[in-house]
């Protein structure tokens, strides 16, 4: 066969060949207009333990302003730490204990540009989150987030929540990755 | 705060007041300022 994914029309591809596909694509959401927050659903399931979360593109009200991550209706117990710097090599830092969100990035008119891999959301166990975020200016910035969800309840959605900035456009992917 | 408009799949609407209680809340901690923003 040819080398994955360069495959030939009308290809066959047994089991094991597909079951080396490592990433699938559950869905993709198109943020609508002026909104404050995404809530795309129905994607975590017993199918997948881990996911990428991705959210790039469109443009905002103003830059700078929060990317909140949160899970079902959940509004507490996210631990989260995050470590960057600025273009100019200024530290930017920060953290929080048993707050009402993830920090999962900034907003930004050129177009957001953050992801977060959740580790498993759906299973009833705590859920991890290691995410990345630039902010793709001349004066920006690059961060990492790391944290966790303190609880073990099982959640199918996730909301990406800024306010009282504004999301306009873009495109949120959620992926699955093999176990 | 205003009612802001949020979207639940593709549908867009005004957020209900519990709804717009709970992105008060979340946001509460991280604006003005947000931790990350130093």
């Amino acid at each position: 066969m040819a080398t994955p994914p360069d495959f030939v029309a009308g290809q066959v591809l047994t089991a094991a060949q597909m079951n080396k596909a490592g990433m699938w694509l559950i869905t993709t959401q198109t943020v609508g207009t002026a909104v404050t927050s995404v809530t795309v659903p129905n994607v975590f399931s017993a199918d997948y333990e881990n996911y990428l979360i991705r959210y790039t593109g469109g443009t905002t009200s103003a830059s700078g302003a929060t990317l909140a991550l949160t899970l079902g209706a959940t509004a507490t117990g996210y631990y989260y730490a995050i470590n960057g710097l600025t273009f100019a090599g200024v530290a930017a830092t920060g953290a929080a204990a048993n707050t009402t969100a993830w920090v999962f990035g900034k907003t930004a008119t050129a177009g957001m540009c953050a992801q977060a891999f959740i580790t498993k959301p759906f299973a009833a166990d705590e859920t991890g989150l290691m995410g990345q975020y630039v902010l793709q200016t001349t004066t920006g910035e690059g961060l990492a987030t790391y944290g966790y969800l303190n609880n073990t309840t099982s959640y199918t959605a996730f909301t990406i929540t800024t306010s009282p900035t504004t999301l306009t456009g873009g495109t949120i992917e959620v992926y699955g990755m093999r176990d | 705060m205003a009612t802001e408009l949020i979207q639940v799949g593709d549908v867009e609407r005004p957020a209900t007041p519990a709804e717009q209680a709970q992105i008060d809340a979340i946001m509460a901690p991280f604006n003005n300022p947000a931790p990350s923003d130093k």
